[in-house]
């Protein structure tokens, strides 16, 4: 066998099978002529080859005939199915619930101010008084700007505490991981954008007494980011539809979670062995 | 028991169509050998019937995306049991404790292999008709075999599939399929030569001069 001349294992295999090419068999028919040891191999691979052929096929032990319970799914499996349709449906319209009220979020936090505010306090300029409760979002904003030690950071820290949680779902649920940083870069320059509203709504509610304590309500979210929600429902229109989008953000992530664990457990329990 | 292939293939189309009584034509013409496939490659009767009937269902579910003829029916449907015989071996793998209660059955399962063999006196001439020690050994050492060189050596050797239909049960080239089978070869003979199921070389040779 360690002889080059010798038919390697592989020839003689193909030899006994008959598929070696019309030029090979003459080779390999040359070389047995004058070689007992290879013609002991090649009837040593025909008695084995003659061996497996011989091996008796065997009975079946039962029937495979399928069935009319065996062609329906079992019970489990159906159960799982219904199971992955709904986690489906259901994650999915989650998931466009939670895009849907992101993208109101934007838009509230988007549109100059908070605008019934200033709108309320542009009707009634006479009456600076019952205006007062209305325009304190936009008044705590601007009489921020106006005072000059934490004047720049505290608008775009009051927008940040909120955008935060609606923010921090979307992360978990994959196909919705890119509306996180949509929400986040956005939320930032919409300060900017109210600033000449917030000016002019300066002009009018200036004169206001409660104009001194203000800063520090709204200074406590921008330090200690563990928010009250009290004051910010009073400063922020688009709150509770923040609150709003967290939770179905959350939702959406679970839903997703459990249509892929329902997933995993429908292919364990029917696997197919077509590929 | 074989249909012709016209009849095969109008029984393969209404199947395709979902009909479960022309799918269970076709199950009475394949199972015995898509059994046998599991049989020799599982070597247990109980995981081969499971293995055979996870295959039957699995082909059923599938038919649909069978593009090919009647002709080609055999191999895909022992694709389809060459793949279950791999899910049952991974399961095996993954759960040690079964393999041990797996030998024990393989072994009831020869006795009665065994006991059949000489109720079924058929034997075409150029096969031997083997003790039932000699069948044991055989299925001990193809056992031994990797899984992906037992079943090369199962369907060509043992069901008479030709190369092309083995490259195509088990999607592998054809030279993948040589190269198996002689190295699978190889080794049966080495564990039979151990066994004393087959002469050794030397032995060979001495019977040859003298």
């Amino acid at each position: 066998m360690t002889h080059p001349d010798h038919l390697a294992d592989e020839e003689l295999s193909a030899l006994v099978d008959g598929q070696l090419a019309p030029d090979e068999i003459a080779q390999a028919q040359a070389h047995l002529g004058t070689c007992s040891a290879c013609q002991a191999r090649l009837e040593e691979m025909h008695e084995l080859v003659g061996m497996l052929r011989s091996l008796p096929s065997v009975e079946p032990p039962r029937d495979f005939r399928l069935g009319p319970r065996l062609v329906v799914d079992p019970p489990n499996v159906i159960r799982l199915r219904r199971w992955y349709a709904w986690s489906r449906v259901g994650a999915g319209a989650l998931a466009a619930v939670f895009v849907f009220l992101s993208v109101g979020t934007l838009y509230v936090d988007s549109r100059p101010g908070s605008a019934t505010a200033t709108l309320a306090s542009k009707a009634q300029p006479a009456a600076p008084a019952p205006a007062a409760p209305n325009a304190s979002g936009a008044e705590s904003r601007d009489s921020s700007s106006a005072a000059p030690a934490p004047a720049p950071a505290a608008p775009a820290a009051a927008a940040r505490p909120a955008a935060v949680p609606a923010a921090s779902p979307a992360a978990q649920a994959p196909g919705i991981a890119a509306a996180a940083p949509a929400v986040r870069s956005q939320a930032a320059p919409a300060p900017t954008s109210t600033e000449p509203d917030q000016i002019a709504a300066a002009t009018t509610v200036r004169p206001l007494p409660t104009q001194a304590p203000t800063p520090t309500v709204l200074a406590r979210p921008a330090a200690g980011l563990a928010t009250s929600s009290l004051p910010q429902a009073q400063a922020d229109p688009a709150a509770p539809l923040r609150i709003a989008a967290a939770i179905v953000g959350v939702l959406a992530a679970c839903g997703i979670l459990l249509a892929l664990f329902v997933r995993h457990r429908l292919q364990a329990a029917s696997p197919s062995h077509l590929e | 028991m074989q249909p012709d292939a016209g009849t095969l293939e109008t029984v393969l189309r209404a199947a395709q169509g979902g009909d479960v009584t022309a799918f269970n034509t076709l199950v009475v013409v394949y199972q015995r050998q898509v059994f046998n496939v599991c049989y020799r490659t599982l070597g247990s009767g109980e995981d081969a019937a499971d293995a055979t009937q996870d295959a039957l269902l699995s082909a059923f579910r599938g038919l649909k995306t069978f593009q090919g003829t009647a002709t080609g029916l055999r191999a895909w449907l022992l694709r389809i049991a060459v793949n279950a015989c791999y899910d049952h071996l991974r399961r095996r793998q993954r759960r040690p404790a079964d393999s041990l209660d797996a030998l024990g059955a393989t072994d009831s399962e020869h006795e009665i292999s065994a006991a059949e063999r000489l109720a079924d006196p058929a034997q075409t001439p150029e096969q031997r008709s083997l003790s039932a020690e000699t069948a044991e050994a055989i299925q001990t050492a193809i056992d031994r075999l990797s899984p992906d060189q037992r079943l090369t050596v199962i369907l060509c050797d043992v069901q008479g599939l030709s190369y092309d239909e083995v490259a195509e049960a088990m999607s592998v080239e054809l030279g993948t399929v040589k190269s198996r089978l002689s190295r699978a070869r190889a080794q049966l003979r080495e564990l039979l030569v151990a066994k004393g199921e087959l002469p050794t070389s030397s032995q060979r040779l001495q019977e040859r001069n003298s």
